[in-house]
Formats: structure tokens, sequence, C-alpha cells
């Protein structure tokens, strides 16, 4: 079996072609850095990687650690060079360094559907013969021209061609033959070319240095005097020297490939998208209207019907049940537990479809890459690190990715940090306790939605300022940030998206609220002495009754606010479910006021997350100390959070 | 008397099916260190949380 690796530079559709070659629905984003670990794929009985999305093969971020380690050690028997043809000179700097590893190399120009648009044209013939490798061009969003990549990658396994490694200037040269021809080169490890060690001896590459063993004093000595020499030379030092070369080299083969014709630009979205101050409104607006084609028109149409649905069946087994004379306790499990409670859930799957299907809209198309241009900005000036946006954007979808996402922040501090603050922005989990509050105490007022990720952001704010405060090293970091162009979201990547991301839902609603409905109604009819007992009773009113006054101030100090909050931390929508089975959703009014129920979503948005996000933050972190910091923290900070908010609610009213 | 046996045993056993179902589908969830939130179809890439990128 032989062995092709996917790479190329961050969000030019590596990953897309990934599913497309091997048939699987990996996530794919219309943004940089959705791929932080390879993945791994059968195409026509050969094992297929994808890599993440790098910008150059010197080690500087985790990613880059990662391709390189694993094409230097793991060589692969094909390189599959993954270029956005669009930006074909910057995509060439790392097919250069490619080039130097001495693996066969094919060159994958994709987007090719864009170059028109783009008043791009590629001599591909011409930019084949310059790299010394195969080119084919494809699109891997519209499926075009894959049978024909698929051709040359069995060409290209047969042939086991190398490219054409890129030459420098003269003066380079002259040092990299130099060193080439010394004896110690022969000690490089397996695999690795002698030109390319040459180049990293010049550039005194760590990572290399620290794989080889200590050279002659005179071979030592002859090394300095090349970077001096160089130094002098250029003026810059022989690391910014290589560089400047390699891009020297890409802009020659670009500039002799491709033709550029001029376009006329018209509006520019990205003026409002990303300015300083329009951006967060217009995110807002964005957000309202996302909200009210979800929650406001399908899930008003939709959640009606669907709780008359499950009323009307549980209605039909109480009945049925009566009428065959079933034990009480059996029906009641069946009808005011499971089908109350699993119902409950399900109710919202309609509207978190459309949600979902929003949200994915959103990220293909290019826009919530500008969320993470303007957070960027943001972050920094919190003393995070500008990669802390990737956690937040996968937040709004679930937190355990997000906090898993988290390991490519090389700081420690800034890294913890994330941790922390990312579970406060809202998860998906969390939408139908916010649907459920919104569609029976605020119906028609979709403002308050946005405002759940704005008080999110809020609280990100704080704590990175808080933290700041205390951290007297502040350490920050570069990190580059390339806002993808706007496109026509793919249907089939959104599609994937919502369709993943639905099921994942009815999933959960099958599983853990089903477990808990049933152990919820049980606790709810039964007193300690095994009797069947009114809820007020019951060993689940007993118990919520020990922490219920902790709420009192928050408005929601009653016993069936405090044991769905309980059973959240298994799964936030159980949150929905306890409350059905408790209360029943239609008896909220008499428990909750508007007040009460905006400072219960408040809870419930900032305090500590799930059990499963709270173990992702565990592993994270990597102390218990830590993580009962950081758990205090957000529920702590949850409490205020939700004080505050009631106590402006009431002032207001 | 014969059908309410029958009725009782039947509602029992459309519990016990959908717990068991829940259960079994949790345990190979927390096999593959997946979130709960993540489908664990054949042909999706998805296996869990181990990475964090192929979770949804």
């Amino acid at each position: 079996m032989q062995t092709l690796a996917l790479i190329g530079n961050p969000n030019c559709g590596k990953t897309t072609l990934f599913n497309l070659l091997t048939g699987t629905s990996a996530y794919v984003g219309n943004w940089p850095g959705v791929t932080v670990e390879k993945k791994e794929g059968m195409t026509n009985g050969h094992r297929i990687l994808d890599l993440p999305g790098i910008y150059s093969l010197s080690p500087y971020s985790p990613e880059e650690k990662l391709s390189r380690r694993y094409i230097l050690d793991e060589q692969p028997d094909l390189i599959i060079d993954v270029i956005d043809a669009t930006n074909l000179e910057r995509s060439l700097y790392l097919t250069n360094q490619l080039a130097e590893l001495g693996r066969p190399l094919l060159l994958v120009l994709n987007m090719e559907d864009l170059l028109e648009k783009e008043g791009i044209t590629i001599d591909a013939k011409l930019l084949s013969q310059m790299a010394g490798a195969p080119v084919v061009q494809i699109s891997a969003s519209k499926g075009t021209g894959i049978a024909e990549l698929q051709e040359q990658i069995e060409k290209c396994l047969s042939e086991k061609k190398l490219p054409l490694c890129p030459l420098f200037s003269n003066f380079v040269e002259r040092y990299i033959s130099e060193i080439i021809g010394d004896d110690y080169l022969h000690q490089i490890p397996k695999g690795r070319q002698m030109r390319w060690a040459a180049i990293k001896l010049l550039e005194a590459d760590e990572l290399f240095l620290s794989s080889m063993p200590a050279p002659p004093p005179a071979f030592q000595a002859y090394i300095e005097r090349a970077r001096k020499e160089l130094e002098t030379h250029f003026g810059d030092d022989p690391e910014a020297i290589i560089i400047d070369q390699r891009y020297k080299v890409a802009e020659h083969i670009a500039k002799d490939c491709q033709i550029k014709k001029k376009t006329k630009k018209g509006f520019d979205f990205d003026s409002i998208a990303t300015h300083r101050i329009a951006a967060i409104p217009l995110f807002l607006a964005i957000m309202a209207g996302v909200f009210y084609l979800s929650i406001g028109l399908v899930g008003g149409y939709t959640t009606p019907l669907l709780e008359e649905l499950f009323a009307f069946l549980g209605e039909q087994v109480h009945q049925g049940a009566d009428r065959f004379g079933v034990l009480p306790l059996l029906s009641g499990i069946l009808a005011d537990g499971i089908i109350a409670g699993v119902g409950s859930v399900l109710t919202f799957v309609p509207q978190l479809f459309v949600l979902f299907l929003l949200l994915s809209l959103l990220e293909d198309c290019g826009y919530m890459a500008r969320i993470a241009f303007i957070m960027d900005r943001m972050m920094r000036t919190l003393g995070l690190s500008g990669k802390s946006i990737i956690p937040l954007v996968i937040g709004t979808g679930c937190s355990v990715p997000a906090i898993m996402s988290s390991r490519t922040i090389e700081h420690q501090k800034q890294r913890e940090l994330t941790v922390i603050v990312t579970p406060f922005i809202p998860c998906g989990a969390k939408m139908p306790v916010f649907a459920l509050m919104l569609t029976y105490f605020f119906p028609g007022k979709w403002f308050i939605a946005p405002m759940i990720y704005l008080l999110g952001i809020v609280a990100v704010v704080v704590t990175g300022l808080l933290a700041r405060v205390l951290d007297r090293h502040k350490e920050t970091n570069a990190f580059i940030l390339e806002l993808p162009r706007y496109q026509i979201p793919s249907p089939r990547n959104t599609w994937l998206q919502t369709r993943e991301r639905t099921l994942g839902f009815i999933q959960k609603a099958g599983t853990i609220i089903l477990l808990s409905s049933v152990i919820i109604y049980l606790l709810s009819s039964y007193s300690f002495t095994l009797q069947a007992v009114d809820a007020d009773q019951s060993m689940l009113a007993m118990l919520g009754r020990i922490i219920a006054p902790l709420f009192a101030p928050l408005g929601f100090g009653f016993w069936q606010a405090s044991v769905a909050l309980l059973t959240g931390i298994a799964a936030k929508e159980s949150i929905v479910s306890t409350l059905s089975v408790t209360i029943g959703t239609a008896n909220l009014g008499t428990f909750f006021t508007a007040d009460s129920a905006i400072s219960y979503m408040t809870f419930i948005l900032l305090s500590s997350p799930c059990i499963a996000a709270i173990s992702a933050m565990f592993k994270e972190l990597g102390s218990k100390r830590k993580l009962l910091y950081a758990v205090l923290w957000q529920t702590g900070f949850a409490y205020v959070a939700a004080l505050l908010v009631r106590l402006i609610v009431l002032l207001a009213v | 008397m014969f059908i309410k046996i029958v009725a009782n045993l039947v509602v029992a056993s459309i519990i016990l099916a959908l717990l068991a179902f829940a259960f079994s589908l949790m345990v190979k969830q927390s096999k593959e260190e997946s979130c709960a939130s993540c489908s664990s179809k054949k042909r999706s890439a998805c296996k869990g949380c181990q990475f964090a990128d192929k979770c949804h």
C-alpha cells in the first residue's frame, strides 16, 4: 500500500479534496486553521493523509511542525501539493520547500473555476516544466478534474519522478555546494536530502541541528563564516535571506506562468464587515436575522405543532395504558418521562436545523472568518493569543472540539485562558434552553437572541482583562489570519455540516436525554421511602430544595430550576427535558417571570459547561487544581452576571 | 387478566428496549471518546474527539 500526503496553504481546499477522494465527510470550513491534526483515509487502495494547512515548512507553529515531521519521517510515496490557483505566487513558496524534500511531487491547481472570474490565466504546461512536477487543474468544490487527478496520481506513483529543486542566486548557491561537499553531510538522518540539509545548516534550523551530531570544529567555523558573509552581502540574517530567495523563485515562476487581467473593483463588503466600528453592529444584525428566521419564524410555527403532537402522543399512551390496566409506574415512565422529556427536546429540531443551516452558510460563504478577524484585534488587546478566535468560533457549535482546538496556541497561559473562556460562547446544546425561554417570555423580541452572543463575548473580554491585570508576563505572539474570499456556499458542505449537527442533536435526545428523563421522572414521582407521592414531596424536590436557596437572589430559587441546572451538567439540553418533566413547558409562566427567565438564561450561558466539555477542559489544562479554579470562576462569574442582568431588567421595567 | 399482563410486559419491554438502546449508544460513544455530539456512521470521518477538527 502506498501513501499519499495532501499538503498546502490554509484554506486552499485540501479537506474538500480529501472528502472527494475518500468519500468521507470530514469537517470543512471556509476559514484557515480548520485542520489541526492529520486525517487519514483510503483512495483507490492507497492511504491518504490530509495534513494541516501551512504556509511554510519552517517549524514556527505546531501545524508546521506536524506537517514537516510527518513528511520527513514518514516519507510519503507522493506529496500532493494543493495550490490555490488564484494565489499562485504565495502557494509556490511552499512548493519550493516541498521540492527540496526529495519526494515525488504532484501539483494540484485547485479552484480553477474561480480563475476566469478573477481574470487569471495559468499556463499549466509551463508551470509543470518549471517546477519539474506534473500539474493537474481541478475544482474540489465543483468536483471537476478528479478523474484526471486520480489518473495522474497512479502515473506519479509508478514513475516516482522527483521535482526540480529551486535554484537561488549564485552567491547563496556557492555556499550550498560547498556544504554539500563536506563529509559531515553524510551523517544526516535517513531520507533527508543533502541540499535540504545544507540549507538548514545555513539557516541554523534548531530542529534540524538537534537531530545531528555536533559538527567538527573546522566545519562549524566554515558554517559560521558562510553565515557572516551572507549577512554582510545581503544585509539580513541567513534565515531571512533564504526566505527571500525562495520568494524570488516563486515570484519568477508565477510571473512566467500566469497572466492577470486587471478587474474592476466594485463595492467591497469587507469595508463594513471588518470595519472597526461597523463590524460589531453588522454581526449582531446578522445574528438577529439568523435567530429571527430559525427561532422566530420556523420555531414559531413548528414548536407549538410538535408540542401538541408529543402531548397528544403522551395522552394516547395514558389512555391506552388505563384501558389495558398497565401499571401507573410503567405508563408514567413512558408518557411523562420518555415522551415528555425527549419530546420537549425534539420539538426544537426544525428550528435548530434552520439555525445550523444558516450558521453553516455564514461559515462557508466566508463571513465567519470576518468575525474571527474583528475578534482577533480584541484578543490581542486582551492579552489572548490571536489563535484564541478559532476555539471561540468553533465553540458556537460545540465546546468540546473548541476547547481541544486551543492546543495549537503555543503559550501555556494564553492556551489555559482560552480553555477557560471558550465555554462562555453559546454552544448548540444551550440553544433549546434559550429558544424555550424566548418563546414563552419574549415572543417577537428577537433582538434578545443576539444579545446572548454579545453577553458571551463580554464575559470573554472581562475574563481576559482580569487575567491581563494579574499576569505579569504578558506574552504576545504573531498570528496571521488570512481572510478567505467570499464564495457561494457549497451545497454539499453546507448539507453535510447541517445534517451532522442535527443528527448529533437527535442522537443526544435518544441517549442522554432519554436516560436522564427516566431518572428525573422516577426521582420526581417517589419519596425516599419509595412511596408514590406528588412531585413536591419527591426525592428530587428534597434534593433540589437543598441548593435552591442559593438561586433565590437570581429569581429562580425553586427546586425544579435548580434540579434542571444539575441535570444540565450531563448535557445542557437536559435542562429543557427536566423542566418539561418537573414543571411542564406550558406551566413555565407560573414559576418564571421575565426577569428570572433572563437571569436563568444568563446563568446557563456562563456557568461551567457540560461534563464532556469539563473533561475536555481537564485534558487541556492538565491539572485538577486548575480545572477547579476554572469551573469556580465560570460558575461564580455566571452567578454575578445573572444577578446584575436581573437587577438591570428589574430597574428597566 | 391475561391482557393486563401482556400489556404491562409490552410497555415494560418498550421502556427496556429504549433504555438499552440509549445506554449501548452512549457506551459506543464513550469508547470512541466522543463528545456525544458526533454521529458514528460508517462513512463518517468523525471518530469522536480524538482530533478536534473531526468533531462537529
